[in-house]
């Protein structure tokens, strides 16, 4: 990775130096690649910041505005050389009436993350105790087979709180049972359309709520 | 990354974006359909908005940000090129360098903590905000791995708003110094992403 590449990516450049960063660019395939790459990362910090969330007007605003222009057509720069955005007419009045309204929203119930043994991800667990499953890297359920979810306590009983054969990169599944405290959630691989039992030890399992 | 789709959210077109991939939307919106552009906005519209208050630090100023990059998705859609990368990477870039454009102007760079206003099926559905809180730790726990130099010079930058140049005055360290330090950060982070791997997931086969 270019020194340069880092900084560019952080938008941490002096704006001289973003500006030379950029007709490099389009001369450098490599370093084009580097912060594509980087991307991925930088979109990681954008994740990892405290949730918020904007005034529903904020959508309707966009929309608003984006009708209201007429967008020049014909090619543009290319996508490495982003574009000084301005222009935009900026409603502060009505951002700072909306921020105080946003802000007596009720305050949501606390989530809470448990790690999973023998697989990559977490279950999340809400105040109420529903609870969404997350897990990375899981192969698809091979044909005729399902994953199957169980509300676990002890070494004997298991509840059944859902199945998922599609994967993805990364699966998300909302349990259709909640999840008590002492008990932990374990995943199984069933026949297509679920089992009332498990037929085997759990592939991987959450730590104890 | 998964796209990340409000549930319950009125669709605003006949058609049914809701199975498009993101860059398929951004087509969209290249073709000045805008409600590819609420459906791109009801995907990102709250993480860019976390992103933009985390670097402003004022609600009104943070909406500003967040509209004015998804004006220029509008805009720049046809410019689009997925084979530079994600169309999420894309907006959220634009979304933190609008962000970092107006805490430059303001110079405001205040450091005062900020509330995590979150929850299961409140503004997303429960997958997307349990997914969002995984992501969020997983990160967090990354960055809390790194040398706390580095940390501090990765988080100042992108989540500060500050230039290599400020960041050398303002830590007292040479520019030469900061510009290793953010390259070896934004390093170790990616490394610190990877799957660990105690943590290989289990196999068919």
């Amino acid at each position: 990775m270019h020194e340069l590449t880092a900084g560019y990516a952080l938008d941490a450049l002096e704006p001289d130096e973003a500006r030379a960063y950029e007709s490099h660019l389009g001369r450098c395939a490599p370093c084009r690649e580097e912060l594509a790459e980087l991307g991925d990362l930088t979109e990681a910090l954008a994740h990892a910041v405290p949730a918020a969330a904007p005034p529903a007007e904020l959508r309707r605003r966009i929309l608003a505005a984006a009708r209201a222009e007429s967008r020049p057509a014909g090619p543009g720069r290319p996508r490495w050389a982003l574009p000084a955005v301005g222009l935009a007419v900026t409603a502060s009045c009505t951002a700072l009436v909306l921020g105080v309204l946003a802000a007596t929203r009720p305050s949501p119930a606390r989530l809470r993350t448990l790690p999973l043994r023998g697989a990559t991800g977490a279950l999340v667990l809400s105040g109420d105790r529903s609870a969404v499953l997350i897990v990375s890297g899981l192969r698809p359920a091979p044909g005729g087979r399902t994953y199957e979810i169980w509300v676990m306590k002890g070494a004997t009983s298991a509840r059944r709180a859902g199945i998922f054969s599609d994967t993805g990169k990364t699966a998300r599944v909302r349990l259709s049972r909640r999840v008590e405290t002492g008990s932990f959630v374990g995943v199984t691989l069933e026949r297509a359309g679920g089992v009332t039992h498990p037929t085997g030890a759990p592939l991987f399992r959450s730590a104890p709520a | 990354m998964r796209v990340l789709r409000r549930s319950g959210h009125p669709v605003t077109t006949p058609r049914d974006l809701a199975h498009l991939s993101d860059e398929a939307v951004v087509a969209l919106v290249a073709r000045a359909e805008e409600g590819a552009l609420g459906e791109l906005y009801d995907r990102y519209g709250s993480t860019a908005f976390a992103l933009s208050l985390r670097v402003l630090r004022d609600r009104g100023l943070a909406e500003d940000a967040v509209q004015d990059a998804f004006l220029t998705v509008w805009r720049r859609a046809s410019t689009f090129l997925p084979e530079r990368g994600r169309a999420s990477s894309w907006l959220l870039t634009l979304v933190h360098r609008r962000a970092v454009d107006l805490v430059r102007r303001e110079e405001r760079h205040p450091a005062d903590p900020l509330e995590n206003d979150e929850g299961l099926g409140e503004e997303r559905s429960a997958e997307d905000s349990a997914w969002l809180r995984f992501e969020r730790e997983r990160v967090q726990a990354a960055l809390a791995r790194l040398p706390d130099q580095q940390r501090e010079v990765l988080e100042l930058a992108y989540y500060g708003g500050f230039t290599q140049s400020q960041l050398a005055e303002r830590l007292g360290r040479p520019v030469g110094t900061i510009k290793s330090q953010m390259f070896a950060a934004l390093s170790r982070l990616r490394e610190g992403l990877e799957p660990q791997p105690s943590e290989e997931p289990w196999r068919t086969r």
